[in-house]
């Protein structure tokens, strides 16, 4: 007889939310699947009562079994300049594109579509729920009703129709390059369509036309966890986001490149994130700030400068930090100067090292400092036995002669210019013992990123060691001195009245924080006559458009009217600008553009 | 149910059911097919209609477990929770202990907080199983070790937390009751 099984159903509890929150496993977006399958469930249930009715009479019956070995669906029929990327006939999964000539293709004898010139898109959907997958240019698609499905999709999102006149074009900001600025243009020419995102569902009409912006955005956070093919960083805002790697346009094919970086990326590490939604946050480009390569470091963090790179007068100290490395197990006994951060290297990477405490166990190490950025460690020290020493790896190290307090920019730039780090890296000891006049074991550094700073050691409690350290910043320029609003000098006096229309009063700037909010939600689609005002800091800009990042959306970028008048007035607005500055844009949307119609720099 | 109305929906419970069908005993795959499986259940007997529901996630995990044990019988497999008894005694445990506590997220939040409180060694170990997914032995072998050994200290470590987290809430436990 079988026993009855018990089961720790609070353990069990604890085990699937730890999975969750320290593993990352949580159910990705499936709203799309589910869309889709409903969809086709529904064409099912009609063939389900249709073979039902064929049946109840044989006859009928008979007539359907013939019309069905009879009727084949239409193959895809292609004329113009259309070419199938890699060769071969057009088949499903097929991308195809146009050059400098038009193309038109019919997909189940119900859905024409014409291509215009430059055109690149993917073949996709099954048997009466056409697909294509739209990643640049523009095409016009007549389908016909009660045939069946067709449904356009972009990076931004995707329109579904049963029968109508429409076309989608995909829409580059000027000097775009990457795929957060590409917008999916609707117009509908006769019938209604219904376009998704993933901020919801809207119809659009003959006659209109709409904008769909892609969900997305940029974080700069801490990698906290890695895992096969994903990464999860905290925003400076302490927000956690997991993130997985790009995948090709209307495929299941995954960004490999990225996830190789995901494996270099290190824990603690600072990085830059440029992502969209592709049913889960996917990462577009990402930047590993440890190496100092982005130039871009979390808010507070002034870069670590390459002085080598510098003029002297362009170098600071940054501020003065502390650190305790703890030699005892499990404590973190290494440290990384760049990014102020201890570490210890994971127990699971000891592994047989374990076993031999010398070279095995050291050699690891070193290739976990080299992979990490990590600089110095404590070494050979048990856990009740005084630190005599700081071991860096591959690091340039000079006593100094002052106080740490004293040490001037210039001295210490000068003592390590010309001594470049070791390129095949070998353990530089530091004593804890004081060496100088001062009493205090100070030494100028220079790490293997090249990191200049200055750092001094005090014995503390046994099997630990406290570091006092400073590392010298690239110091930011000041910007030019302006006047407020942006200076309008160079605009003709004719259009100064018709700028003044838009000049926002004390009570129209309290309003904008209202209509701003009121853009958070439906941003994801922007009608013709849609305006307001969005308020953030300018992210890019060039001479005739100006990007907006607001707080913890997606970048917006506006452009310049045509035609003169106001136009000329933004454009000089948008010289006055700088990146980084926080502004205000007064905007109305119309012909697919997102247009600035006047700037105030923040108050 | 409308298209709005269907992925508003599927995005409210997508994550309750997942974490439903893993807690059931799910592998990652299944719970995901599974969750798809449970939307379009409710989606044919038109959920659209909430009057008719009066909890909608209730409702979606009654399908979810439904469709589990149907899984489970036709294949024949042996996940933790086997029989239809015991998976309603599993759906009372989950909805007792975790979702009451502001659907969960109460729960998550106190043991987020439970997680920060850790020693250093404890809180490498549970990285080292769940964030770096090392096998047992691998992390018998990190610690010296035997793999019962982890497996016990593994359990503690949840009791731990569960008991962390239950202070924090402010819940007597069974065990705490008899005590008193």
């Amino acid at each position: 007889m079988q026993e009855p099984q018990t089961i720790d159903f609070e353990d069990r509890l604890m085990h699937v939310l730890l999975q969750e929150q320290l593993g990352g496993d949580c159910a990705p977006d499936l709203s799309e699947r589910v869309l889709i399958r409903s969809s086709q469930q529904r064409l099912r249930v009609i063939r389900i009562y249709g073979t039902a009715a064929a049946a109840a009479a044989v006859l009928v019956a008979a007539s359907i079994i013939w019309g069905l070995l009879a009727f084949r669906y239409p193959s895809p029929q292609a004329s113009g300049g259309v070419a199938v990327v890699g060769g071969g006939p057009l088949h499903r999964g097929a991308q195809v594109e146009t050059a400098d000539s038009p193309a038109q293709l019919v997909l189940g004898g119900y859905c024409q579509v014409d291509l215009a010139p430059g055109t690149k898109m993917s073949w996709g959907g099954t048997d009466k729920a056409e697909e294509v997958y739209l990643r640049e240019g523009s095409i016009t698609c007549d389908v016909k009703r009660q045939v069946g499905s067709f449904t356009v999709k972009t990076d931004s999102g995707e329109v579904c129709v049963q029968g109508t006149k429409f076309d989608v074009q995909v829409v580059r900001g000027p000097g775009d390059e990457q795929m957060l600025g590409k917008r999916m243009l609707v117009r509908v020419l006769a019938g209604a369509v219904v376009a998704s995102t993933t901020w919801g569902t809207y119809n659009v009409k003959a006659g209109d036309d709409a904008i769909v912006l892609p969900e997305g955005g940029i974080v700069n956070g801490t990698v906290i966890q890695k895992g096969d093919g994903w990464i999860r960083v905290r925003n400076d805002a302490g927000t956690e986001y997991k993130f997985l790697p790009r995948r090709d346009a209307g495929t299941v094919v995954t960004d490999q490149p990225m996830v190789a970086q995901f494996n270099q990326l290190a824990i603690g590490g600072p990085v830059k994130v440029v992502w969209t939604m592709q049913d889960q946050r996917r990462i577009l480009a990402l930047t590993d700030l440890r190496a100092n390569q982005g130039q871009i470091l979390p808010a507070g963090h002034a870069p670590v400068a390459d002085a080598t790179k510098f003029p002297v007068a362009d170098l600071r100290w940054g501020p003065l930090r502390e650190a305790v490395l703890n030699a005892a197990w499990g404590g973190e006994y290494c440290i990384d100067f760049e990014h102020d951060r201890t570490a210890a290297m994971p127990m699971a990477m000891l592994d047989k090292a374990t076993e031999d405490q010398g070279a095995k166990r050291m050699a690891a190490l070193k290739a976990w400092m080299l992979r990490e950025g990590i600089d110095a460690a404590v070494l050979g020290t048990g856990n009740d036995a005084q630190v005599h020493d700081l071991s860096a790896l591959g690091m340039v190290v000079k006593t100094a002669r002052v106080d740490l307090a004293e040490l001037q920019v210039a001295d210490v730039v000068a003592q390590l210019r010309d001594q470049a780090p070791d390129t095949a890296p070998s353990w530089v000891t530091m004593p804890v013992k004081p060496a100088t006049v001062t009493g205090k074991s100070v030494y100028l550094i220079r790490t293997r990123d090249n990191g200049f700073g200055a750092v001094e050691l005090q014995a503390a409690d046994k099997g630990t060691l406290k570091l006092r350290y400073r590392m010298i910043v690239a110091a930011p320029k000041e910007p030019p001195p302006q006047t407020k609003p942006i200076a309008r000098a160079a605009a003709p006096k004719a259009h100064e009245e018709e700028a003044q229309a838009f000049e926002p009063t004390a009570l129209e700037q309290e309003q904008a924080i209202v209509t701003y909010s009121h853009y958070q939600d439906p941003y994801g689609l922007w009608r013709r006559g849609d305006s307001g005002r969005i308020f953030g800091p300018v992210t890019q800009k060039s001479a005739d458009w100006i990007e907006v990042t607001p707080q913890d959306e997606s970048p917006i970028r506006f452009t310049v009217p045509t035609g003169g008048g106001i136009g000329d007035i933004v454009t000089e607005q948008i010289r006055n600008t700088m990146v980084g500055e926080k502004i205000e844009v007064k905007f109305a949307f119309d012909q697919g553009q997102i247009m600035a119609l006047n700037i105030v720099r923040a108050q | 149910m409308d298209r709005s109305a269907l992925v508003q929906l599927v995005r409210d419970h997508q994550a309750g059911v997942y974490r439903f069908l893993r807690f059931l005993g799910a592998d990652e795959h299944l719970a995901e097919d599974l969750t798809q499986e449970a939307f379009l259940v409710a989606c044919r007997r038109d959920l659209g209609r909430a009057e008719d529901v009066d909890d909608v996630g209730k409702y979606l995990r009654g399908i979810a477990r439904n469709l589990f044990l149907a899984h489970c019988r036709k294949n024949r497999t042996s996940p933790v929770v086997i029989n239809s008894e015991l998976a309603e005694q599993a759906q009372g445990v989950f909805e007792t202990t975790f979702l009451r506590h502001g659907d969960g997220d109460d729960y998550i939040e106190a043991l987020q907080q439970c997680l920060g409180q850790l020693p250093p060694r404890q809180r490498q170990m549970l990285d080292m199983q769940y964030a770096q997914k090392k096998s047992r032995e691998e992390l018998a072998a990190a610690a010296g070790m035997s793999c019962d050994g982890i497996k016990s200290l593994m359990r503690r470590l949840r009791a731990a937390l569960a008991r962390c987290v239950n202070g924090r809430l402010g819940v007597v436990t069974s065990e705490e009751r008899k005590q008193v």
